[in-house]
């Protein structure tokens, strides 16, 4: 696009949906959303996340609790008249139209101020190179491989000039290669058009990837919403630390500052934390690995992992992810060996 | 897809079956329409169009026809608003709903019919009232399309809904973010997602309120050159003796069923092409 889109911000406070009897699918969600951000709204399946989004994209209503874009109480105003893009998760593209119908839709449909044929065929052209499928014009969306439809999706989304653009789960139907490529691409086509974003993902590494701001969302609340380096460095509470990145949990009980690990599985561990049983997340590269003839823990498997190294120790406690201690020589499968966390996280139990 | 040889049947069972329904076929099917067809014409072609050219027959060929006219595009309204209804919304007495669109598949006609003498009929419900409005319903065109309607509804619904089910909302939603009218809606992504079934559920609709006998014989009240279709006028032939008659108008209420038939294959053919769908 010529000229870049300024995107708007959200303001989303107290909202709360039920469906039928049972748990609600949204418990009272406040978010707020800056121009022109990336946020991504992370969690498991059932957290609530699409309904948000749905939401947001008038396509369904809150029970209570206020919406703004932009602004402006978007309650009551239908999806139609909102002027946001939607990318559905598996496209919903006009099966009996072109691509080239598809990204017109938007336009052509418009009542007041639809612009001339000739305005509309150069804008469809415009997104189409900017999603890079110039030549796919006359293609029907069966005739498409599930990127290029991503793409025609994302183009008949833009083609409204929208300031706020929504993406339900939009690389879930995609192999693992072209899921990265594609992310990555629309991350930078983000940044070129300028345009507010919020992505439904249940996948962690696309959230973190992509995202200026990580919402993960629980049982249809807000767990934590934060940099992804925040949620890693200091997740808010134990599902937040259990669901982002790998991490080793261990329970034990906090005595003057020292945490003391149920059944002694780990040698106890110097801590910040108030006294009291507590549940501990400790990352891979924290718990280190040495050789020890006379432990009860054996190394299972050895995996090299980026510029070092990866084990799975087991013993009588269970089975742990950890890496080779710095200062030690590296311990081999089936040897014994002892373990030692640098560090935790520790979350009352 | 060849089947591969541990799942193909033996021999025997392949030709037993296939010889099986051709054999059903012939006996049940095309012997009798060609019974019909070689009866109409064994006096010629003079006795065939004499006995269209009859007062009588020519009233019934027209009312056939109009009561269709009426009947088909009705039902067509109805069955896309009842297949939308359930087919993309989820709401309370839905299944209930569904077992109504079918009800006029499981009802025998003619008690349909009979349900309508009861509410319009001269001793029925409503009969009172109409009568001291003048208002003529059963015995009367208002009856035979009542009746036609009722009988032939579930055909357009039937088509539909499990197409639009399988279709899901997503498109119309999409078509609403980007900003189209609920008309607009319909008119650009809905109907021409559906509109090959619309089409062969409407013929299927129209073949049988042209051919509906049971119903439509109980409102009719056959009054010859009035209140006979069709069907009904076929019948009274028969039973007057006037075999040769009732064979020309019975060949063609099956010509026009055959018609119908014919359209309603090309059209899936037609719909199977990539080419068309645009």
């Amino acid at each position: 696009m010529t000229h870049p889109v300024t995107g708007t911000g959200v303001e989303v406070s107290g909202v709360a949906r039920r469906f039928g009897p049972g748990a609600a699918a949204l418990d009272g969600v406040s978010l707020s959303v800056k121009p022109g951000e990336f946020v991504a709204l992370l969690g498991p399946s059932g957290s609530g996340k699409t309904t948000l989004l749905r939401i947001l994209g008038g396509l369904d209503h809150a029970d209570a609790g206020t919406v703004a874009i932009g602004g402006r109480d978007v309650a009551g105003v239908p999806a139609r008249e909102r002027g946001i893009g939607f990318v559905f998760q598996n496209y919903a593209l006009f099966r009996h139209m072109d691509v080239f119908s598809n990204v017109a839709f938007g336009l052509r449909v418009r009542k007041a101020g639809r612009p001339p044929a000739e305005e509309i065929a150069a804008r469809v052209r415009r997104l189409l190179a900017l999603v890079q499928i110039p030549e796919m014009e006359r293609r029907f969306p069966d005739q498409l491989s599930g990127g290029q439809r991503q793409r025609v999706a994302l183009a008949r989304a833009l083609a409204i000039e929208p300031s706020l653009l929504l993406l339900d789960e939009p690389f879930g139907a995609l192999d693992a290669q072209v899921r990265k490529e594609l992310r990555l691409w629309l991350r930078g086509l983000q940044e070129e058009v300028g345009i507010t974003t919020i992505l439904v993902t249940h996948d962690q590494d696309e959230a973190m990837e992509v995202a200026d701001r990580v919402a993960v969302m629980r049982a249809g609340r807000i767990a934590q919403f934060d940099t992804p380096e925040a949620l890693l460095d200091r997740p808010a509470d134990a599902f937040v630390a259990g669901f982002l990145g790998e991490a080793n949990r261990v329970t034990c009980t906090v005595r003057g500052g020292v945490a003391h690990f149920a059944g002694e599985v780990l040698p106890p561990l110097a801590v910040q934390a108030p006294d009291g049983a507590a549940l501990a997340f400790i990352r891979p590269h924290e718990l280190f690995a040495r050789e020890a003839p006379d432990s009860g823990y054996v190394v299972r498997a050895v995996r090299p992992a980026g510029p070092g190294t990866r084990l799975v120790v087991s013993g009588p406690a269970g089975s742990f992810d950890a890496v080779p201690a710095p200062d030690a020589p590296q311990p081999r499968r089936g040897e014994r060996c002892a373990l030692e966390a640098q560090g935790a996280r520790l979350f009352p139990a | 897809m060849i089947p591969g040889p541990a799942a193909r049947d033996p021999a025997v069972a392949r030709w037993g079956a296939a010889i099986l329904a051709l054999l059903l076929l012939t006996v049940f099917l095309a012997l009798p329409l060609a019974a019909v067809f070689t009866e109409a014409l064994r006096r010629g072609w003079g006795t065939v169009l004499e006995a269209y050219s009859d007062p009588d027959a020519m009233a019934a060929i027209q009312l056939t026809l109009l009561v269709a006219a009426i009947a088909v595009p009705v039902n067509t309204l109805g069955g896309i608003a009842a297949a939308w209804c359930v087919a993309k919304y989820e709401f309370p007495g839905k299944r209930l709903l569904v077992a109504l669109i079918e009800l006029p598949f499981s009802v025998s006609p003619v008690i349909s019919g009979m349900v309508f003498v009861l509410i319009f009929g001269a001793q029925g419900w409503l009969g009172p009232w109409l009568q001291s409005r003048n208002i003529q319903i059963v015995f009367a065109l208002p009856g035979l399309v009542l009746a036609t309607v009722f009988v032939t509804f579930p055909f357009v619904a039937r088509t539909l809904i499990p197409l639009m089910q399988e279709q899901g909302r997503a498109e119309e939603e999409a078509a609403a973010t980007l900003g189209a009218s609920g008309w607009q809606t319909f008119r650009l992504v809905t109907l021409p997602n559906i509109k090959w079934a619309l089409l062969s559920g409407v013929l299927l609709c129209n073949a049988r309120a042209m051919g509906e006998f049971g119903a439509v014989s109980v409102v009719s009240g056959h009054i010859r050159g009035e209140t006979n279709t069709m069907p009904l006028h076929v019948e009274i032939l028969y039973n007057e003796y006037q075999f040769a008659a009732a064979f020309a108008v019975a060949a063609l209420l099956a010509l026009l069923a055959l018609v119908t038939l014919g359209a309603k294959t090309l059209l899936e053919r037609l719909s199977g092409r990539r080419g068309e769908m645009v």
